[in-house]
């Protein structure tokens, strides 16, 4: 029989629905061997009967908690997808302010259409158990097409323990840090195949950290290319802002606001 | 053979790539934005002759960076069933640099030995080499002279001393001559031609500076006193464990295994790709216990791979000098500098 | 010499027994050409798609399992092996092998045999316990030393009894690490199982298999009874990816263990780094 999966969204550009849409050309053999059951961006069905939820997006607002609980409660295997579910991504750019100094300032001071805020934009694994980890803003679809064939077969998907050095360098891409781009792919999680620093644009360690970070490193590896240490820091707060995540590297990289 | 040097004007390189292409995949330094890279080359493309080596090595072409061992179908039975890739076209090198003729002769020392490999000794028998003389460092980081692999010449069935104008090729092997021979340039090296080239090349040394104080035979007893973790600490925390030093490294042998198949799992391949002993996982076993789990246990294992146990099983120095770790090395750790100081250790 | 191939064969599993919820017994139909593993080799096993990885032989083909077999005890405890561990009797498996180093068993004849299994290390060791009693007048005394965690962890069970009633021909020697009540064996550390143990230490050879910090203390104990370090054999566990002493994932100091052992002796590797 085959799983039933459902995808769902919290606070996300719901652009990694749409990557998972991108593959139409294997979209007919991904149907036939799973069955959806709910997918807003693709379809008016809504069930609540499935064995894998594939959840993107950050918890944002206070509503989210319960619905993700509700997920988890149903699903079998939850796995986050994306940089938001999996780290609080970018939405927890906002976590080192208050947010009520943020509405304020974005909104001038309107309420109406303002929806009610959580104090921190968090991943969801800060409330449930997440099975697994799809990681990247957005998810490659071929990891998620990956994904899916090792859950499907039942057993675990593969993560990569290595650098996006490892898989630049491999492309033959030259290295952005030597041309002092500010890239932070020598302690960014690989599996994303480097495509960003292969089309000129520096890794901004959307899929989170390899197995064994070195910020001190990174710092000096910055010095070193004529940037600063904490441009490495400024760099790091765009994905991994996340209180927790946060806590891996800021000891290590001096941040503008500590120096 | 030794005497067999010939003169091939510049504007003859499209004819020798255009021979070499009826039986080769003809490969060359193309400089490609600010970087030089390994490209297919065709007549009328520009060969850089003087680029300061390639990110890459040329081991890419012996040992894939990915590359299918097989793909596997299910059959009706519910077995799979196996298929091998077809050969493919040997390889033709145009400028390879004496670090990397060098590296050749580690590739083919390692996989004669006890390894039990045989595409990459195949690959190197079938393909055809044209070695490069260099008259300056390739880069900061290059200590080839110091390494022995300046002079290397070998193995090349062709040899080219570019002395501006006129290319002088020195012939190797026989099938060196043969091809020499189809390209009409078997006019030999004028004595003035010569003249210049002796001078050129007793001058040579003087712009590769010494870099270290010792004959790289030692290191093996060098490293011996090196083995304390302390060593390497600090050098070692400056290690991001990126691997690219292994990933560039024209004598890096290692890989990695994995699958990829198709979502219904029918189809499919097994690949093995690159990877090295400063990569996260790499001596990790499953349930997770690593063997040799700290940066400076790492650090150390690479050096000591180069300049000791390489030596000792393959009676060869995996280092060639070639730069091309340090130089890509987010942090700049120095295979160099680390020779330098263990060799100046009493 | 010819290509060496990666490509697998694909050999029927035969039976399947759990010894608990997470370590399953396979006995397995051998590939069909060359396979005559000697004790301490290992198999290449894969299925397509999801990876491979070694795997150490618990029984050789006509020792102990039928000719034309051999058997495996397989941990679920990763991607491949969580797969592994679902399959039944008449799925497949995907072999190659036998690889490593092809220790001959003349230079222990004659010899007492000390034999010290921790956790899963038994599966190993039960294929040189069965060579020793298939070949019984050719050794001494036969010492099985087995250590687990808990009496539930105990693998190999029905064979433990059999061999413990085989009191003439191999003495068994339990211990776990912790148990619950009704376990009325012996608790602690397994060289608390070498106390005791009267050995002729220039006529004793040791064979060690288990986690990587049973063996430092281990061999400090059989060092301090007198045995020589050239009589010490130790089952090295690393993640082989070829077996054919080119990937380099199982290199200690420059050797490929993948082929130079996994069995090796103390004397071998006492002066290499990070071997356990």
């Amino acid at each position: 029989m085959r799983p039933r999966v459902a995808f769902f969204s919290f606070g996300s550009c719901e652009g990694c629905q749409l990557q998972v849409l991108s593959v139409e050309d294997v979209l007919p053999e991904l149907l036939s061997v799973v069955e959806v059951v709910n997918f807003r961006e693709a379809m008016d069905d809504r069930g609540d009967d499935y064995d894998i939820a594939f959840v993107e997006g950050s918890l944002v607002k206070p509503d989210d908690v319960a619905e993700l609980q509700q997920i988890r409660a149903r699903a079998k295997i939850l796995v986050a997808i994306g940089a938001c579910a999996c780290l609080g991504g970018v939405n927890a750019m906002r976590n080192r302010r208050p947010v009520t100094e943020l509405a304020r300032e974005v909104y001038d001071g309107r309420q109406d259409g303002v929806f009610a805020a959580l104090p921190d934009a968090s991943p969801l694994s800060s409330v449930v158990q997440v099975n697994y980890e799809i990681r990247g803003c957005p998810i490659d679809r071929i990891e998620f097409l990956e994904a899916v064939r090792s859950l499907i077969a039942g057993t675990v998907p593969y993560v990569p323990p290595f650098a996006v050095c490892v898989e630049c360098t491999l492309r033959g891409t030259p290295c952005l840090l030597e041309r002092g781009i500010p890239c932070l792919g020598s302690v960014a999680r690989a599996g994303c195949n480097a495509v960003c620093p292969a089309y000129g644009a520096p890794c901004e360690a959307c899929r989170g950290f390899h197995e064994v970070p070195n910020f001190e490193a990174l710092g000096e590896a910055f010095f070193r290319h004529g940037m600063t240490r904490t441009l490495a820091a400024e760099k790091l707060q765009l994905f991994n802002n996340y209180r927790e995540v946060r806590e891996a590297w800021e000891q290590a990289v001096p941040s503008s606001s500590a120096t | 053979m030794d005497n067999e040097i010939y003169r091939l004007p510049r504007e003859r390189l499209d004819s020798l790539i255009e021979r070499l292409a009826r039986d080769y995949r003809v490969v060359g330094p193309v400089k490609q934005g600010a970087t030089w890279m390994w490209t297919d080359v065709r007549p009328g493309m520009p060969l850089a002759l003087d680029y300061p080596t390639t990110m890459l090595p040329p081991r890419q072409f012996f040992a894939p960076m990915r590359e299918t061992l097989f793909r596997y179908h299910r059959g009706d039975d519910g077995r799979f069933a196996f298929e091998e890739p077809a050969g493919e076209r040997p390889f033709a090198l145009l400028g390879v640099h004496g670090c990397d003729l060098t590296a050749l002769r580690v590739l083919r020392a390692f996989h004669e030995s006890s390894c039990r490999d045989r595409l990459v000794p195949g690959r190197l028998d079938r393909s055809f080499v044209m070695g490069l003389a260099c008259w300056t460092p390739c880069l900061p980081e290059s200590f080839c002279r110091d390494m022995g692999s300046l002079e290397s010449e070998s193995p090349a069935s062709l040899y080219v001393w570019d002395i501006g104008g006129v290319l002088l090729v020195k012939v190797q092997t026989a099938r060196g001559r043969e091809i020499m021979r189809d390209v009409g340039a078997l006019d030999a090296a004028t004595p003035d031609e010569l003249v210049a080239l002796r001078k050129r090349l007793r001058t040579r040394p003087e712009a590769f500076p010494a870099q270290l104080q010792f004959a790289p035979e030692k290191l093996a007893t060098s490293l011996k006193a090196a083995e304390s973790d302390i060593l390497w600490e600090a050098t070692a925390d400056r290690c991001l464990s990126c691997g690219r030093c292994n990933l560039v490294c024209p004598t890096c042998t290692c890989f990695d295994v994995g699958d990829q198949a198709s979502l219904s799992g029918g189809d499919g391949t097994r690949t093995r790709s690159w990877t090295g002993c400063q990569v996260p996982g790499f001596s990790r076993v499953a349930g997770g216990h690593d063997f040799r789990p700290g940066r400076a246990q790492q650090l150390r294992y690479r050096i000591f791979r180069k300049g000791k146990y390489m030596p000792e099983r393959y009676g060869m120095v995996g280092c060639t000098g070639c730069g091309r770790c340090a130089t890509h090395c987010p942090t700049h750790i120095s295979i160099r500098e680390i020779f330098l100081q263990v060799g100046r250790a009493p | 010499m010819p290509q060496v191939s990666m490509i697998p064969e694909a050999c029927r599993i035969l039976a399947v027994t759990p010894h608990n919820s997470r370590d399953i017994h396979f006995v397995v139909e051998a590939p069909k050409q060359g396979f005559t593993p000697e004790p301490g080799q290992f198999v290449m096993v894969s299925l397509p798609g999801i990876g491979e990885a070694p795997f150490s032989l618990a029984a050789l083909p006509g020792e102990g399992t039928a000719e034309g077999t051999f058997e495996m005890l397989i941990r679920r405890i990763g991607r491949l092996t969580n797969l592994i561990t679902q399959l039944k009797a008449g799925d497949v498996l995907y072999v190659r092998g036998p690889y490593g180093r092809r220790v001959e068993w003349d230079q222990f004849e004659e010899s007492n045999l000390i034999l010290l299994a921790g956790g899963l290390g038994l599966a190993p060791l039960r294929s040189f316990v069965r060579r020793a009693l298939g070949r019984r007048d050719r050794f001494g005394r036969i010492d099985l030393l087995v250590g687990a965690r808990s009496p539930d962890e105990l693998l190999f069970r029905t064979d433990l009894l059999v061999w413990a009633s085989r009191q003439d021909d191999v003495h068994v020697h339990l211990t776990v690490d912790a148990a619950r009540e009704g376990w009325d064996g012996r608790i602690g550390v397994i060289t608390s199982l070498l106390d005791g143990l009267a050995v002729d230490t220039a006529g004793t050879t040791a064979f060690l298999c288990g986690p990587p910090v049973m063996y430092r203390h281990c061999l400090r104990r059989l060092l301090a009874m007198g045995l020589y370090e050239h009589n010490l054999w130790l089952t090295l566990e690393r993640r082989m990816k070829c077996g054919l002493g080119l990937c380099g994932n199982c290199q200690v100091d420059g050797h490929y263990l993948c082929s130079e052992g996994p069995l090796v002796s103390y004397r071998e590797v006492r002066h290499l780094r990070d071997v356990v």
